[in-house]
């Protein structure tokens, strides 16, 4: 049995390479044994689970039954993927009847137990935050971010194991170990639209433009998703958005995982952040500098602090002996 | 003037208990729902409506809404209703209702949906390029989003040639027997 | 023994689905059986009179009604039976009715079942004995915890009435919730102005003793006769020497949370809540005093012009007896902060509660009445800003599930309603208010007038749908809410919000309950003996409830309760002597082993070692403390207590009756 299965979805093989790359990264460097699950196939998504729910279900289950070959384990770092195997992890694992339904039309039943984390969770309850927090090598200190969960991440808080639907607080946590300067924000979990930038463009670019507006609002650098759809709609929608609103945003989107990883010392290059329509490398360098000149300014005046206590001491050490002669005479 | 339907009213509120456990006498039509719903702009009955023609069993009306069509189930509405009735959940069943009677509503949803299952039951995984073509040419808008094609093919985002992953079968197996079993118990 | 069985029909309540007359005239066939009888309603008068007629006619030495709950009408024909000369206590009842008539729908097996409980009850009355209530000699002081108004009317009604009282109040000042209030509804009195009067009475009455700063630490004892420790904490300040003045709150140097202002000002460590408190004495706040925290300062002692001030001070602990408890220990607001997330966690200044807003609006406050947007006060150079649009939004922690309170806490329409108003009137009439709501709750005497003047007079526009969310943008904050009758979205730029927050049990109200051995419901209210024949009252003799720590109500009906609960203490402590149930434990202590579990279980201290002229240690139950709760009957692992009126053998004697015959 290798480790956790990895499943990682349509999107992550190609519209948001960057977030699988950036994952395996980190999960190697921390030390965390994956394997991809053999033959995966869609979960389905958004379509399945509206069409029929018997259909949702199937499909997500054949991906458990794929992963119990591997172990009993399954990572799914995009959220709604994640929605899809952790819903159908549960029913089928509380109601036999309705694992038998679904057996009957799969090729091949499925007999597991497999327990299924999101990304956030998995990383902080695998590797933990305080372990974690002892490993970044670049200061990422200056980098104001605002993290934000989508909807998928926080609700309902049964599935997500999130302590709240409305302040989750995972993804801040690990921004905060990996050395990021988390900004509170009012705006964690409102819906960005999700698969219906496609088919009802109109939807997706208001709920999105408002995320972009209220992330300027609280003065970050850039937003920070764990989610592929998240980050499509505000970083690849995010011109075309501008256009058709007139607005003028350049907010950079990046994956939890690019963060986590520039901390532990991976470069832009290999966190693939020249993927994003929106580059964020102008923003990472500058904090990265910022940070840089901000340490060296902090060494310069505990340098001073240092020689202006040492003067002190030496000045009272000649005031004592002054004062020794003084009483001998 | 309208008349309530009582019998509609009491099969699917027995169904939605059942199905979903949530009851939709419960619901007080506060309109939390209504108004943290993100999608609300394009309803044609927002979300608090939809759970008080339920409540008098005005259900074919709404299953023929744009409403139901036009839900992202982002889970807002179910997230911040202070009798903690699941909305969400009940729109989601509606749907699959709608869907297994062929419901035809005039909303490119339903005709984005049906073109991603199609596409996931032909190659196992999504084929995202194939997935908005065919999206495109069924929904009359050829052009919807082509500015995108250029940035995603060259940052490697998009995989232009079709491939059938190893699951595939499979899947277009699922898909068969699913939706088999929906029609013939719609 | 010549029983007599009389069989209730209730109307149809009972004689719907079991045959009372055909088992009465069954009845007669019982052992000691002499007298049988079937009534349609057993406890109207002519029913009573029925009764009597036959104890008297018969010679009747034990009666069984077979009728509804004893907790009904088991009081009723205890005295109807001793108006006839019969000892109350060789009566019995039969529930017929909730036990079996009202559960049944079959005739023929209710009326089984319904004689077999007949059966049961006559076997029981066989055994009993005549009893004979105790009595106890009654104290006639009373104990009030909690200064509020409700705390305020029943000690100055009991001290009228020439009762001894004491109000222990843990703050430094008496007056509560509604000391904080700016104007009450429906009237628009100002709520200092009519309270201070009452406290200042409080204050100078001869029969009234305020011990403020103080707590309840345990409480001992029955009816008529509790022990209460009580605790004076200590303040740092002599109160003998305190004038008053507040001259130590003006210099002290050191800011600390102001608990009055409900935190939208600060004070200092050395404080006195506000101008008008009674008494009228300094406090300091430990935790913030320089003196304590860093062992610098001292100023206010250095100020103080009545040498006032002692840093030695300790807590004082004194123990005092008194007949009555009555608990009016008031409410505490939601902390909507820690819940709503969607309206900003209390991170968004310009979103602020009720009672913070109230402080807002009353002119001894911290902005002297003016209204103001927080996010512009106490910045320098920036003059605070008056709103132009303000937004209410009501049940904010009320009537709602998902932050565990599904109650509605009667009072926020109405003091909406009332803030909306002050609103227009402090700020002008063309700011805009407006007011989220689900339902308009305005059920008392002059309320409806009163919210239609909010939306006549004063234009207050109410929107009937809840808000989702609460954000800031561009400095307004964005109300997300929905006009249910329009059928549409509506968003608002506010420039304050105010949340109605709701009512919740005061802070430590459940550790309280426990000490006084009174119930209370999920959300820490106390639990009333009835909740319509018996508001007033707990469960707990001699313990009695007024105020809000009840349930959430408006000043009217606090004040007519307090008075209420004023003339339940009265009736009680009226007599010197008080008649104790006489259906308590008895221990048989040639049998008693001295194990001492009776002690250990009992949850009212009834059970004591009583030392026997032979020197050995018995248990003895003390007649007047003991409920009759059984919980030592059952537990003496040598069987030698026994429940009087319920005794074992009884218990078994119905059993074998039932199965065996």
């Amino acid at each position: 049995m290798a480790g956790v299965a990895y499943y990682p979805g349509c999107s992550l093989r190609h519209s948001a390479i960057e977030f699988d790359r950036s994952t395996r990264i980190v999960l190697e460097s921390l030390g965390i044994d994956y394997e991809v699950v053999k033959d995966w196939t869609c979960c389905g998504a958004s379509p399945a689970h509206m069409t029929n729910h018997l259909l949702a279900q199937a499909l997500a289950t054949r991906n458990l039954r794929q992963a119990a070959k591997i172990g009993e384990e399954l990572l799914a770092p995009c959220p709604a993927c994640y929605q899809r195997e952790k819903n159908a992890e549960v029913e089928v694992h509380a109601d036999a009847d309705f694992r038998a339904e679904v057996n009957e039309i799969m090729d091949e039943p499925y007999t597991g137990e497999v327990r299924v984390w999101s990304l956030p969770e998995f990383l902080k309850e695998k590797v933990g935050l305080a372990t974690l927090a002892k490993l970044p090598t670049t200061d990422l200190s200056q980098l104001k971010v605002v993290p934000y969960y989508g909807c998928l991440l926080a609700r309902p808080t049964e599935l997500t194991g999130e302590c709240d639907t409305e302040q989750p607080m995972i993804m801040d946590q690990l921004l905060a170990a990996a050395g990021a300067d988390v900004v509170w924000w009012n705006y964690k979990t409102e819906c960005c639209g999700a698969s219906v930038g496609v088919p009802n463009k109109i939807i997706q670019q208001r709920l999105s433009e408002k995320i972009l507006s209220q992330a300027e609002e609280a003065g970050a650098d850039a937003i920070v998703a764990a989610c592929p759809l998240c980050h499509q709609n505000l970083d690849m929608r995010q011109h075309q958005l501008n256009d058709a609103m007139g607005t003028s945003h350049h907010m950079p989107v990046l994956y939890l995982t690019q963060v986590i990883g520039l901390g532990l010392g991976f470069t832009v290059k290999e966190m693939m952040l020249d993927k994003h329509l929106i580059d964020p490398t102008p923003v990472v360098e500058r904090a990265i500098a910022k940070a840089a000149e901000v340490r060296a300014e902090a060494e310069r005046k505990a340098q001073e602090a240092a020689e202006k206590a040492r003067k002190k001491a030496e000045r009272k050490k000649q005031e004592a002996k002054a004062k020794n002669v003084e009483e001998r005479e | 003037m309208i008349r309530y339907n009582p019998e509609q009213a009491r099969e699917y509120r027995e169904k939605l208990i059942e199905e979903v456990q949530a009851d939709v006498a419960e619901c007080y039509q506060c309109g939390n729902c209504s108004a943290g719903c993100p999608a609300n702009f394009t309803f044609d009955y927002p979300p608090n409506q939809l759970m008080r023609m339920l409540q008098v069993g005005l259900v074919d009306e709404l299953l023929h809404s744009k409403s139901v069509q036009n839900c992202i189930q982002c889970l807002t509405c179910s997230a911040r209703c202070p009798r903690t009735i699941d909305v969400a959940g009940i729109i989601e069943d509606l749907k699959t209702i709608a869907a297994a009677r062929g419901i035809a509503v005039p909303e490119h949803v339903e005709t984005f949906n049906h073109a991603f299952l199609k596409n996931i039951a032909r190659f196992g995984q999504l084929n995202e390029a194939l997935l908005l073509v065919r999206f495109n040419l069924e929904s009359g808008q050829p052009f919807n989003d082509a500015g995108l094609g250029m940035p995603m093919l060259t940052r490697g985002k998009l995989d232009p040639i079709p491939r059938r992953a190893a699951g595939a079968g499979e899947v277009r197996r699922i898909y068969d027997k699913a939706m088999e079993k929906a029609r013939w118990q719609a | 023994m010549r029983i007599g069985v009389f069989v209730c029909h209730c109307g149809t309540n009972i004689a719907a689905t079991v045959d009372s007359e055909g088992i009465a005239a069954r009845a007669g066939e019982l052992k000691g059986v002499v007298h049988t009888e079937d009534i349609i309603y057993t406890c109207s008068e002519p029913g009573q009179q029925a009764i009597q007629q036959a104890i008297r006619e018969k010679n009747l030495d034990r009666v069984v009604v077979a009728a509804c709950s004893p907790h009904m009408h088991e009081v009723t024909f205890r005295r109807t039976v001793e108006g006839a000369g019969l000892n109350p206590y060789l009566f019995e009842m039969a529930n017929i009715r909730e036990h079996c008539s009202w559960i049944h729908a079959d005739k023929p097996e209710g009326s089984e079942k319904a004689y077999d409980l007949i059966k049961m009850a006559v076997a029981k009355v066989r055994d009993l004995e005549p009893l004979y209530a105790n009595e106890v000699e009654v104290n006639k002081d009373v104990l009030v915890i909690g200064g509020g108004v409700a705390g305020i009317q029943t000690a100055l009604d009991l001290a009228e009435a020439g009762l001894k009282v004491t109000v222990v109040e843990k703050e430094t000042t008496i007056g509560g919730t509604m000391a904080q209030l700016d104007k009450t509804f429906p009237t628009i009195d100002c709520s200092a102005c009519i309270l201070t009067p009452r406290m200042v009475d409080c204050a100078q009455h001869e029969n009234i003793e305020i011990m403020a700063y103080s707590e309840v630490d345990r409480v001992q004892g029955y009816v008529g006769n509790f022990t209460v420790d009580i605790r004076k904490k200590a303040s740092m300040v002599d109160w003998d020497k305190c004038i008053g003045c507040e001259l130590c709150q003006q210099k002290c140097p050191a800011k600390a949370p102001d608990a009055f202002n409900e935190g939208i000002a600060t004070t200092k460590a050395i404080y006195i809540p506000f101008p008008q408190a009674v008494p009228k004495r300094a406090a300091i706040q430990v935790d913030y005093c320089r003196w304590f925290q860093e062992g610098k300062c001292r100023v206010c002692e250095r100020v103080c012009p009545a040498d006032a001030i002692d840093y030695e001070q300790q807590d004082e602990y004194m123990q005092k007896e008194f007949g009555a408890i009555v608990v009016a220990t008031g409410q505490d607001v939601f902390p909507w902060e820690e819940y709503y997330h969607e309206y900003g966690s209390g991170r968004i200044p310009d979103v602020i509660s009720g009672l913070q807003y109230e402080r807002m609006l009353n002119a001894s406050g911290p902005t002297h009445g003016h209204v103001v947007r927080p996010s512009t006060m106490g910045q320098k150079d920036v003059e605070p800003e008056e709103p132009k649009t303000v937004v209410f939004i009501q049940c904010i922690g009320s009537r709602d599930e998902s932050v565990g309170r599904p109650y509605c806490s009667n009072v926020c329409c109405m003091y909406t309603a009332k803030q909306a108003i002050l609103t227009k009137d402090h700020v002008g009439m063309e700011t805009e208010v407006y007011v989220f709501y689900i339902d308009i709750r305005a059920f008392g005497k002059g309320y409806e007038e009163f919210v239609k003047r909010a939306q006549t007079e004063f234009g207050v526009k109410y929107v009937r749908g809840r808000v989702s969310k609460l954000y800031e943008e561009r400095g307004k904050v964005k109300v997300r809410g929905m006009d249910t009758l329009l059928g549409k979205q509506v968003e608002i730029d506010a420039d304050l919000v105010v949340l109605a927050s709701g009512i919740t049990a005061a802070d430590g109200a459940s550790e309280l309950a426990q000490r006084l051995n009174i119930s209370y419901d999920q959300y820490g209210f106390f639990k009333e003996s009835h909740p319509k024949l018996r508001p007033l009252e707990t469960n707990t003799a001699g313990i009695f409830l007024a105020g809000a720590c009840q349930a959430p109500k408006d000043i009217p009906t606090t004040v007519a309760q307090a008075s209420g609960t004023a003339a339940k203490v009265l009736g009680l402590l009226a007599k010197d002597k008080l008649k104790t149930s006489p259906m308590i434990a008895r221990v048989d202590q040639s049998r008693c082993v001295s194990c001492w579990k009776c002690i250990e279980v009992c949850p009212f201290g009834a059970p004591e070692k009583e030392e026997l002229r032979d020197g050995s240690y018995k248990s003895h139950i003390i007649e007047t403390v003991c409920q009759g709760c059984g919980i030592c009957v059952a537990t003496c692992p040598v069987n030698c207590i026994d429940l009087k009126g319920f005794g074992t053998q009884s218990v078994l004697d119905q059993i074998e009756e039932v199965l065996l015959t």
